[in-house]
Formats: structure tokens, C-alpha cells, sequence
């Protein structure tokens, strides 16, 4: 279902974003915009699917606690 | 999209700070957790803080009148390393506007419509900042003098509404907490909403004349942080020992408010202006971000502008059209939905991760990076005095 809705959702944003683009061929833009598409579209699925995402501000706090050195203790 | 020949006042840039920061000090749980009964004073040792930032921003923006900061970073550090960095940036509007609309999404799932999914919450959310920005930046930031007015009468009639309340002497023993709380409390006022403004300088070159932009940020942390110390000392004195339990004490302060039996439950009042000021604050960051990446992708980079040459506001506000550029606005709103479902896994590791490494991932991108742009460029001799010797 969420999947299906992913995907609904997506046709939806390649029909108002894409058909402007084609019709003034602007290819260079429409390449850009694709690529885009596509690593959002995938980052969707997978939310949809419920596979786990690692999530990059986890891996920041990580980073900023374990090597720099940098965070507050709570109190 | 009409995004193009936008132009806002100095005035108009003023509120749009103040009410940008305003969503954040509604949730002012972050900052009395750790300095309890004197918060209120952190708002005026975080905007003290803020100066020297303000001070970075302002030199970097009139080194390079009308010029975004994804174009300022082209022009001091080349095509390559600019982008890098620029895309670092990019990266934390990106972040800033996913951890915003989650907050978000978790203030109507816990408080207003506990029985409605977040992602639905989120998505209709972001379909209004989406609508925002297809009616044009310039409308919203139009719009903050009036969300400015509202939010601030009802700061004010709230306030005195609760007077009956108040007990003052829950603001006593004054200044008694070890100094490092102090600091730990004025770094994250400093950083999480007060150094958030670094998303204006996207915005700036909308303004009509060159090297003005600092008296209205200055101008919007003024106001922000004499509401923010109203804010918490108005929690304070109402809720006493209880303020540093919940979750929201902004939210459970107003509920005190009864005027006979006509006038209560006013906290629904203010989730309504919470989820406006939100929908303020993650329109501009979503703006910042597909701007910048409107830039990014482009690759052309416009000439400095002559000082008082009007024409150039609306030259950043232009490359967004979608007649020039891959439409970005959609997609983006997509990027930040999925990325805020993931953000977090719990509100515990949110308020985890606010209260320990947040002001230091902010004041990276805040501070760190600005100050070293412009020490380069003062270095390299670039910038407008070069351009006027030369």
C-alpha cells in the first residue's frame, strides 16, 4: 500500500515537473532533474518497503561525539 | 513558478528572522532542561553570542553584494572546492529543514491528532510549503510583518492572561548552577535558533540595496531574543519545577489560561501559530536548498554587482524559473519528506541529539565555514574592493 502510494506520488511529480522540459527540449535540464528523480524515487521505495535507512545526522552525532570530541553530557 | 523580480524590505527581512526563530523558542524544552530557572537569561547571553557571527555574515555579503552563499563559495574557493563546500551547505538545509518538519509532524501526532499517521501530517505539511514557493518566496516573506503582528500579540495576551498564575519567586535561587551550564545553554541558543538565520543569506540579494542585510538580521535576533526571554520566564514563573519535566512547556503554560469559563483551552491557538511559523521556517529552508542546488547544477556565476544597482536583486530569485532550470521544488519537498522519516528513529533520540551534538554540527556550517570563506577572501583580495580598484 505504501508502496503504491510512493509510487502514485511520484507519477504526480514527474507529470507537472517533466512534460514542461520536454516540450521546450531542454535535455541538459531534463537529465539533471532525472538523476535527481531517480536517487529520491529509490530513497522512497526503500522507506516505503520499511528497510531500514541509516540516517546521516546518526552517523554525525558519531562522529562528532566519538572522534572530535565535541558534545555536551546531559544533565 | 513566478519567482522572478522578487524584492523584500529590509523591514519585511526584520519579522521574517524574528518569526523563523519564533517557531523554535515555542519549543523552548531544549534550553530549560539545562539552565532550569535562569533560561531567560540565556536569550540575551546567545544573542551576545550571535554578534560576531552577524558580523561574519554581514562582511561576507558586502564583499559580494547580491551574491547567494553557493556563489560567494565560487567565487573564493574555484569551481570544484566551492561546490564541495557549497554542497555541504546544501546538505545542512537539507538536514536543518527534515529535523524541523519532523518536530513538526511530532507536535500534531503527540498534541493536536494523536490518531493521524506523521507521514500523513508530514506530507500535507510540506504540500503547503511546496504551494508557498510555487507562489513565490517574496509573498511569504510579504506575509512575516503580519505573522510577526499575530505572533507576537498573542505572546503578549498570553502573557498577561497567565498573570494570575504567576508565581515569582519560582525564579529564584538566581545564578546558581555551575558555569559550564551556562555555556553549554548560551552555545545551543546561539547555535539551534539564533545561528539558523545563516538560511537569509540565500535570501539576501532579494533585497533591493547592496550591504543592508545586517541591520535586519541584527534587528530580527534583537526581537527574537526579548521574546524568547518572555517565553521562558513566563514558563518559568507559571510552571515552576514542572517546566523542566514536560515536553512542551510553552504548550502546557498556555493551558493555565481561563478567563471565567469564555476563555480557555487557548493552547489550540497557539498550535495554530506554531504550525504557521513552521511552515515559514521550512518554506525558507527548502528554499535555500533548491536555490543553492538551482546554482550548484547551473554552473554560471554572474558578475558582481555595482554598489546601489538595484537590478541585481532579482538575479539569485531568477535562476530558480523554471523556463532556465530543472524544476526542483517538487522533488526536493520529496527529498526532505523521506529524509524526515528516517531522521529519527524515537523523540528521545531527537531530544538526544539536540541537547548533545546539535549546537556543534550547527556552529560548523554557522560559524566555522563563514569565518573561513571570508578570512580567504580577505586573504585572496577578492570581493567588491578589489572590483572597484580594478
Amino acid at each position: 500500500m505504501n508502496l503504491l502510494l510512493v509510487l502514485i506520488a511520484f507519477a504526480g511529480i514527474a507529470a507537472i515537473d517533466v512534460p514542461g522540459m520536454v516540450k521546450s527540449k531542454r535535455w541538459h535540464d531534463l537529465t539533471v532533474y532525472s538523476i535527481l528523480f531517480l536517487l529520491v524515487l529509490v530513497l522512497g521505495i526503500l522507506v516505503a518497503l520499511d528497510v531500514k535507512v541509516p540516517s546521516p545526522i546518526k552517523a554525525i552525532q558519531a562522529f562528532y561525539r566519538d572522534i572530535l570530541h565535541l558534545s555536551f553530557k546531559i544533565s | 513558478m513566478t519567482l522572478e523580480k522578487e524584492n523584500i524590505s529590509s523591514k519585511e527581512l526584520a519579522f521574517a528572522v524574528f518569526c523563523f526563530i519564533h517557531g523554535t523558542v515555542l519549543r523552548s524544552g531544549f534550553i530549560i532542561s539545562v539552565t532550569r530557572n535562569d533560561s531567560w537569561a540565556m536569550a540575551f547571553t546567545g544573542l551576545l553570542f550571535m554578534l560576531p557571527i552577524v558580523a561574519i555574515y554581514a562582511g561576507l555579503l558586502r564583499k559580494f553584494p547580491g551574491k547567494s552563499l553557493v556563489e560567494i563559495d565560487d567565487i573564493i574557493f574555484g569551481p570544484i572546492l566551492g561546490k564541495v563546500i557549497s554542497a555541504l551547505y546544501l546538505f545542512f538545509f537539507a538536514s536543518l529543514a527534515a529535523l524541523n518538519t519532523r518536530d513538526l509532524g511530532n507536535f500534531v501526532a503527540v498534541h493536536m491528532m494523536p490518531e493521524t499517521p506523521i507521514a500523513a501530517a508530514i506530507a500535507v505539511f510540506l504540500l503547503g510549503c511546496v504551494y508557498t514557493l510555487r507562489k513565490g518566496i517574496e509573498n511569504l516573506i510579504n506575509l512575516s510583518t503580519l505573522l510577526f503582528i499575530i505572533s507576537a500579540g498573542a505572546l503578549a495576551l498570553n502573557a498577561i492572561l497567565v498573570l494570575k498564575e504567576v508565581q515569582p519567586e519560582f525564579l529564584k535561587p538566581l545564578f546558581r548552577l555551575e558555569p559550564q551550564k551556562y555555556v553549554q545553554a548560551t552555545v545551543s541558543v546561539t547555535a539551534v535558533p539564533m545561528g539558523e538565520v545563516l538560511a537569509f543569506t540565500m535570501l539576501t540579494p532579494m533585497l533591493g540595496k547592496n550591504g543592508k542585510a545586517a541591520k535586519p538580521l541584527l534587528l530580527g535576533l534583537v526581537l527574537s531574543s526579548v521574546s524568547m526571554a518572555i517565553v521562558l520566564m513566563r514558563d518559568i514563573v507559571t510552571l515552576g519545577p514542572l517546566v523542566s519535566i514536560v515536553s512542551l512547556p510553552a504548550f502546557e503554560s498556555i493551558r493555565y489560561v481561563s478567563l471565567g469559563d469564555i476563555l480557555t483551552r487557548l493552547e489550540s491557538v497557539y498550535g495554530v501559530i506554531l504550525i504557521i511559523l513552521f511552515l515559514l521556517k521550512v518554506s525558507i529552508l527548502l528554499y535555500a536548498f533548491v536555490l543553492g542546488l538551482t546554482q550548484m547544477l547551473s554552473g554560471k556565476r554572474r558578475p558582481l554587482s555595482n554598489p546601489g544597482h538595484e537590478g541585481q536583486a532579482s538575479g539569485t530569485a531568477q535562476s530558480l524559473n523554471s523556463k532556465n532550470h530543472p524544476p526542483l521544488i517538487l522533488i526536493s519537498a520529496a527529498l526532505v519528506f523521506f529524509y524526515s522519516l528516517f531522521v529519527f528513529e524515537s523523540m528521545m533520540e531527537n531530544k538526544n541529539w539536540g541537547a548533545t551534538t546539535a549546537p556543534f554540527f550547527s556552529l560548523t556550517f554557522e560559524f566555522l565555514l563563514p569565518a573561513v570563506s571570508l578570512l580567504v577572501a580577505c586573504l585572496r583580495k577578492l570581493g567588491r574592493a578589489r572590483e572597484v580598484k580594478a
